[in-house]
Order: structure tokens, then sequence, then C-alpha cells
């Protein structure tokens, strides 16, 4: 078994430049399948220019290795069957289909030319049932509430069927209850041994959901936390670097099992 | 003074009274006579220059309605139009031009009449004029085209004086003759010519006034699928030669765009195209969209000749785009001898020079 | 109007009255026009009306159709490719460089109709590449960088132009250059339409057949990437393929206007969709307002009149009506 030797993902001495102006400095990490990552950091910290170094939209230094496959090397269609992406929110401004759009996700799998087989739109409706839109095959997306594009995109995803999964603060436009719901979709993916990514605004849901957090200040990981491991002493010490004025303190729910919560101070 | 302008009339009104006279005369006799003697007689009007003199100051107003008095005959004079152009060289004031319109020497005429004109400073188009070409050539007086009577205005404030002309049909050209003659003092050279013009012209039309008139599609410049509606000179020309124009119905002031189907709907006998046209009689002969008109079945096309001047503008020899159309249309009435030597003695007397044939 | 539901009825709905209209406006078109034509007189072997049916008739009627239809599926890609609502051959420069082209022939060489149409068939592509390399040069490129450039380029297009009209005779080639601005089905003889023929045929299926990618496009250069298409060639290959359509129509036909712009948008409030079958519906919509615009250019006076007056008088009230009746917004 190859993948319990080599990482999923392997970054190395990876920088981004705009310019002069440098977004990511020499940030190396590894990333396992199975597992989520979260990265946090305030705006402007390189998070997103991480991203996009990994996906290859953005020139950089270093390499990007998954499954010991060097990411710069591939042709784009290659690399978009092994790395799929949720954006911050998706760019989709014309009228389509729910089920269009997560037909979409089959294009790195067909050939140019090939179109899409009826096994193709059986597996799609399945997807869309579980990510809970069941019914609104036929909707148009630009009528749906910005939960549930996040779930449409979702879905498009879990067609993408690949190993890593990079999403970009795919919690911002989403309210409480969506915000969760998109969360427990994603661990739910990540357990199905795929390598979970993203980037994230709120240490809380960071804390809650993911394995590992990354922390991230000025384009470099300054530290990084084992969320399973880690006792509450370590975790407060380490979000200290990046917030001065929060506390995380454990406690129980309702049915006694344990949650970090964050407090403002 | 106001006594002698009054006299002076008189004796104008006289001698035009008289001039006219003449032509009935003679175009009597060219009814009654043989067509030799008839001409001969006929050319002799074009020499008959008669000096009249022409009183300073003098108010004239032009075909924009704007008055321009002239405190004496104007030594210098610009043109930036072809059609005035043509018109001071044919009343023999090469010498005292000092500016005209742009691209003369795409014009043979001045080639022909007066090599000297086509160096002149550039007073710019019909749509743009160079005032400050103008300024610097400082003409006593400027012809400009109607389009250009803001530019009238402009330069009348700046002390240079200029003159609108409007030759848009025979009637205005007639006036515009008369004008420039008595401005630029050459009333007797400016009312032979007009003489000649009429006569010509009267003489033709009766020539061919009992004729049935043909069916003739006039092509434009541009394309043979352009053509000239009753509003447009080429139009007045056609129905001087005793034509008949199958667009007459079109009353578009410029060229009027129309289809294959409505020409051999019309289906001429005749097509003349422009004298100024891009393409040529054998163009139109081996358009194969056209093969079923009769025009072309007959072989009938022809453009009209440009070594001189585009007649189909109201250039002061227009008149013989009617006496050429009337010697294709009518070869029987309007020999083609007549045709050249109308063409001859008209350029050999107001513009000095022979055509060649 | 009939309310449908199901949207596999809509297609067959819309498809029938495409169908319907379009063999409506074709037979009304191949009838009109200067020349007195009778089917008891085709019928007779009249060698006059076989030769005006043929050689001008039809080939009108044909070119309309295909102009209509090139020149709306060339606009809806636009649209989609550069997430633009306005967006036309025009914002690429395509149509001012194929004016510009024109004009040069015009008055720097000819009149002759084949080679005007070869001058702006070249002169349209050029001003595309242009438009497609620099925005590739212009470092830190977004979303914006083609339309800039696309604007850039047509303003330079309209210079020449502009200077090439200065330069021009004002008696014949102002004229012509003028006509030709203006556009026209006017003069379409039966060898013109071929090559507009099978260009238009052949971008069609290139565009269906790679339609799944046009609509990845549509999305953003990320997304499109992550969803495994490469943006840059894609791009390149479909925009080519419009561009090569429209400069195809319209260096026979000369600049139609507002058919690539609006015809898109009618197919697309009537499907509410941007699928495949919008896609050949906003073709269908060209080319009934272009028929229908043509047999009023030829049919209301004894002068042709230019197309596009008649483009813009059906197409925007035709606009103006679906947009009320429809209580879905616009989304593009």
């Amino acid at each position: 078994m190859p993948d319990l030797i080599v990482p999923t993902l392997d970054i190395s001495d990876v920088s981004v430049y705009y310019g002069h102006k440098c977004a990511v400095k020499n940030v190396s990490f590894n990333a396992h399948s199975g597992h989520i990552y979260a990265i946090i950091g305030n705006n402007g910290c390189g998070k997103t220019s991480l991203m996009k170094a990994v996906m290859n939209l953005t020139g950089h230094n270093g390499i990007c290795r998954l499954n010991g496959k060097t990411l710069e090397k591939m042709s784009v269609k290659k690399r978009a069957r092994l790395i799929s992406y949720i954006p911050q929110k998706t760019g989709i401004n014309i009228s389509m289909t729910v089920r269009e759009v997560c037909l979409l996700g089959f294009n790195p799998h067909l050939r140019i030319f090939e179109s899409y087989s009826s096994n193709m739109r059986q597996q799609v409706d399945k997807a869309i049932d579980s990510v809970g839109l069941a019914g609104l095959y036929n909707t148009d997306f630009l009528t749906l509430s910005e939960g549930q594009k996040q779930l449409c995109i979702l879905a498009r995803t879990l067609i993408e069927d690949t190993p890593l999964l990079l999403l970009d603060e795919p919690d911002s436009a989403l309210d409480f209850a969506n915000r969760h719901m998109l969360m427990k979709h994603i661990t739910h993916i990540s357990r199905n041994n795929k390598c979970v990514i993203m980037c994230i605004h709120s240490p809380e849901l960071a804390l809650e959901y993911s394995d590992v957090i990354f922390l991230m200040k000025n384009g470099k990981i300054i530290s990084d936390i084992d969320v399973h491991t880690a006792d509450i002493t370590e975790i407060n010490e380490k979000m200290s670097f990046l917030y001065s004025n929060i506390n995380v303190v454990e406690c129980a729910d309702a049915n006694g099992r344990l949650h970090k919560t964050v407090l403002s101070l | 003074m106001k006594l002698f302008k009054k006299i002076s009339a008189v004796a104008l009104s006289m001698i035009m009274l008289i001039s006219v006279t003449a032509c009935n005369s003679s175009h009597s006799d060219s009814n009654n006579k043989n067509t030799t003697e008839n001409t001969t007689s006929a050319f002799e009007i074009m020499s008959y220059f008669n000096e009249i003199g022409v009183s300073y100051p003098l108010t004239v107003t032009d075909q924009a309605g704007r008055t321009v008095t002239f405190d004496k005959a104007p030594e210098k004079i610009a043109s930036s139009y072809y059609i005035s152009t043509s018109l001071l060289i044919a009343l023999g004031l090469t010498d005292k031009l000092v500016g005209i319109e742009a691209k003369a020497n795409t014009r043979n005429i001045y080639k022909l009449a007066a090599p000297s004109a086509v160096n002149l400073p550039n007073m710019g188009t019909a749509k743009e004029f160079n005032t400050e070409a103008c300024v610097a050539a400082a003409p006593d007086v400027v012809f400009l085209p109607m389009k250009l009577k803001k530019a009238a205005d402009t330069l009348d404030e700046l002390g240079i004086k200029a003159v609108v002309v409007n030759p848009e049909d025979q009637s205005l050209l007639k006036e515009c003759i008369t004008l420039a003659g008595k401005i630029t003092n050459t009333y007797g050279r400016a009312t032979a010519l007009n003489n000649s013009i009429d006569t010509f012209l009267t003489s033709t039309k009766n020539d061919v006034a009992d004729e049935k008139a043909p069916s003739v599609y006039l092509a434009g410049n541009s394309s043979v699928l352009s053509t000239a509606g009753s509003h447009m000179y080429q139009d007045t020309l056609l129905t001087n030669a005793g034509g008949k124009n199958v667009a007459s119905e079109l009353t578009d002031t410029y060229w009027a765009n129309v289809s294959y189907e409505q020409i051999l709907t019309w289906n001429p006998e005749y097509i003349i195209i422009a004298a100024d046209a891009s393409y040529s009689v054998d163009d139109v002969l081996n358009d194969a969209n056209l093969a079923n008109c009769t025009a072309i079945k007959n072989k009938n096309v022809v453009k009209l000749p440009n070594d001189t001047e585009a007649w189909d503008s109201p250039v002061p020899g227009s008149f013989l785009g009617s006496i050429y159309i009337a010697h294709i249309l009518h070869p029987d009435k309007i020999t083609k001898d007549f045709y050249e030597s109308c063409v001859t003695e008209f350029y050999k007397n107001f513009y000095g020079f022979t055509p060649s044939k | 109007m009939l309310k449908i539901t199901n949207y596999k009825n809509k297609i067959i709905f819309l498809s029938v009255i495409w169908i319907l209209l379009l063999i409506a406006v074709s037979i009304w078109s191949v009838f009109t026009g200067q020349y007195p034509l009778t089917i008891k007189g085709l019928l007779d072997g009249d060698k006059m009306m076989l030769m005006v049916f043929f050689r001008l008739r039809l080939p009108r009627v044909i070119m309309g159709i295909i102009g209509g239809f090139g020149l709306s599926i060339a606009g809806y890609v636009y649209q989609l490719v550069f997430k633009n609502p306005l967006a036309s051959p025009d914002i690429a420069g395509v149509s001012s460089g194929a004016s510009a082209g024109a004009a040069f022939a015009i008055v720097a060489v000819s009149a002759s109709a084949p080679f005007i149409s070869i001058c702006a068939f070249a002169g349209g592509l050029i001003a595309l590449s242009i438009t497609l390399l620099t925005a590739y040069a212009v470092p830190g490129k977004n979303k914006y960088t083609i339309i800039l450039t696309g604007i850039a380029i047509h303003s330079v297009a309209q210079t020449i132009l502009m200077f090439l009209k200065l330069a021009a005779d004002p008696e014949k080639q102002l004229a012509s250059i003028e006509y030709w601005i203006m556009g026209s089905l006017n003069g379409i003889s039966i060898d013109s339409i071929a090559i507009p023929f099978f260009i238009t045929f052949i971008g069609f299926f290139i565009i269906l057949l790679l339609y799944r990618q046009i609509l990845i496009l549509s999305i953003n250069e990320d997304e499109a990437a992550s969803l495994g298409v490469n943006v840059t060639i894609f791009r390149f290959i479909i925009l080519i393929t419009a561009t090569l359509i429209v400069s195809s129509i319209i260096c026979v036909t000369g600049l139609i206007s507002f058919i690539g712009l609006i015809a898109p948008h009618i197919a697309r409030l009537l499907t509410g969709r941007n699928d495949r079958f919008t896609y050949i519906s906003s073709g269908f919509a060209g080319t009934i307002i272009m028929t229908l615009s043509d047999i009023f250019a030829r049919s209301l006076s004894s002068s042709e009149l230019p197309v596009s007056i008649f483009t813009s008088v059906i197409g925007a009230p035709l606009l103006i009506i679906l947009l009320i009746k429809s209580n879905k917004k616009e989304d593009l």
C-alpha cells in the first residue's frame, strides 16, 4: 500500500510572488488521505494563493506532489482528475439546472467530444440526493439559495471523485445551519479515503471539523495543531499567534460529547 | 452711380433679350437648314464673347441668399468646389486662381485646361474646409459649395469674401454662371457660356422631342446596383436627351441602392454608367445576374466619357452629357459627328484646348 | 401564452414553432421581391422567372437564413465565453476589423466584390488575433482583460476606418464603404453563399460538440481549470470558430448589427436555460429575424434599404416584450 508510505499530498518549499510582493513564503507540509486539514489565518495571509499554487492556477516556486506525481507537470485535465475545488462562491452566473451543473463534474473523465452516458446521469441524481437537494434536479441553479448552491457544487465535487479536495472558505456565504450541514458532508466525504484541505475563517469550525489545523501568517505556516491530540493549553497558546483576544474552551453538548469552542474576549 | 447702374441693368436685359431671340432664330434655322450649316451657325455662339463691363462696388446675393459687396473686380480667386473651379476656368480666370479644392490631380479637365491649377494650395474638401489654408492664400473671393455655407460665414468674419454657389440643376447652374461672371468681371463671357448651353440644350431637346423615349437605367459610381432617381441631375441629363429614366419613381437625392431583381423588372433598353464609375462596361455586360436584361442582350451599355469632365454633375459642360446620351439613344437625330464637334468647339472656345477624340 | 411545465414538452413545442416559422418566412421571402414571380410562371418554365428565382431570389433567401443563424450562434457563444450579456462580434474588434478590411479593399485596391470579401475576412481575423494575443501577453490578466483589449482594438480599427474614409473618393468609394458598413443581402449571388454556408455549418457542429467546454468556460477561469478545461486553448478554439462564422458571413453581407446580440437573449428568455437547445434556438431566432428584416429591406420601396434598420426594428421590441412577459430575471 504505497498510500500509507507516501503522504497523499506533499507540498515542498512553495513560494508565490505577485510581482515583488511575496504572498506565500517557502511553505512545506504533508497531507494524508482520510483527513481534513484546515488552514486558518487572517485575510491576506496567503491561504488562497497557496491553494491556487497547489492547483497550478498561479505561477510559483517549489513542487507539489500528489501520490508521488508532480502536479506541475500534468495537463490541466489530468490534474482535474486528481483535484477538485470548491470556491468561496461559484462563478456560475447563467441559467443551468442543478443536474447540468453536477454533470460538469464528469468533464475531466470524458474525452473531448464524448457526451454524458445515462449511467452518469443516474450517478448525478444520486449525488444530488446525497447532499440533500433531492427533487431539485431540474431547478435553475441561479434560483437556489446560497446554501443550496454550495451543496450543489459539493455534489459536483462528489461526481469529480478526486483523491484531493481543496475548499476555499466554502462556508463564507452560508448561514449557521447550512454551514454545519456543509461541514458534515465534507467530513463524510473525507472518510471515503479523500484528502481534504480547506481554508477557513472561523477557528471554531476548524476545531470542530478538521483533523489538523495549519496556522498561516504573512505567507508562512507558523504552526500546526493536531486537533485530536493537542490539549487545550497548547491550542490556546498556538491560537494566540494569530488571534490575541480569543480563548478556546472545552464544553460538553447535551449528549455529553466534548466540543471545543472559541470565546471572544 | 445709381443712374448708371439702372442704365447698365437695362442694357444688360436688352442684350439678354437679343441673345434669347438669337437662340430662337438659330433654333428655327436648325429645323430648316441641313445639319452642317446648322452646326456651323450654332457653334459661332460659343465664340461670341461680348465685353460687358460690370460696375463696382457690386453687391450680389449668392445662392445661399447671402449678400456680398465687392469694391473692385477680384484679382485673386479661390474655389473649393470642382464645379465652380471648372466654371472659373471656362470664364478664362485660370491665372487668377490662388487655391482650389482637394484631390485636384484626379480631375482630367485641370490637366488639360489649367495644368498650373493642379499645384495650387489645397482649400480642403466639401466636407472639411481648410480655413487656414484659405486665409493663407489671401484670395479676394472664395467660391464655396452649399455644404460649406458655415465656412463662408467664418470667412466673412475673417474679412475674406465668400460666395456660396449651389448649381444643383440646370437653372441653378445658369444662375451660378451669371453670378460668377458678374463678380469676376467676366459677365460677357458668362453670358456667352449660358447662351451656348441654352442653345444646344434646346436644339437637342427639340431634335429628339418627337422620338419615342427609350427606357434607360442610370448606373451609379460605386456599383451597378446604385441608380439615380428623378431628383438627381443625371435624370435631367437623360430627360433632355430624350430618354426615360426607369428609376424615376425614386426620389432619393443621392444614389439609391436597388436589387438585381428591380433592374430586371424595369428591364431597361439602355444602361448608362456614370462617368466616374469604378467598374467598366464589360463588367456590366458580363454580369450573369443581368444576362436576361434587354440592354445587355442588345449590348446597349455605355459609360459616360470621363476624359474631360464628369458630365453627370452640373459642370458648365454638362449639357454635352445630354448630347452624348442623345447621340446614343437617337443616333439618327444626333449624329456622332455633331456630338464630337460640340465637345471640340466647347472646350476649344471656353477652356482653350482641343480634346482628343 | 401556453403554460408548459415539462421542459421536454417545451423543447418539442418550441422546435415545432421554429420549424413552422422558418418555413413560413422562407416561403414569404421567396415570393417577395421587385420582380413579379408567380408559381404558374415558374412551373411553366418561364426562362426569365427561373433565372430570377434561382440566381437571385433563392441565394438571397438562403444567405438570409445562413446569415441570421451564423451571427446568432456566434453571438450566443461570445456572450457565454466573455460572460457578458452585451458581447457581440464587436467585443473582440471583429466587425470593426472587418469594416476596416473592406474599406481598405475599396480605397486601396478595387471595389470588386470578392476582393472586398477577402479583405473583410482578413481584417476580422487580424483584429481577433491581435485582441487574443495582447490579452494573453498582459500580465496579471483577469476576466476584463479580453474585453478591454477588444475595446482597444475596436477603437484602433475604427480609427483606421476613419482614415480610410478620409482618403476615400467621396463620390464613389465613400458611398461603397458606407453601404458596406450598413450591410445588405442585396447583390448576393449563388457563388458567394458557398463559403459562408460551409463555415457556418461546420462551425455550428464544432460548437455543438464543444458545448460542455463552452459552458465550463462561462463559469470562471479557476473553476474551469479545476473542471479540467484548458482555458487558454479552448477559449482560443471556440472564439476562432465563432469569429470565422461571423467573418465569413459579414464579408459577403456587410455589417449586420444587433442580430448577434438580440437573438441569443430571445432564445434564452424562451427556454430559460443555456443548454444546447437554447443554442440552436438562438440560431433559429436569428434566422427568422434576419429573413423578416430582409423581406422588409427589399420590398418597402423600389430602392434597397439597409437590413440592419429592420433587424433592430424587429428585434428590439421582440426582446422587450419577452423581457416584460418573462417573470424570471434575465440572468446572464
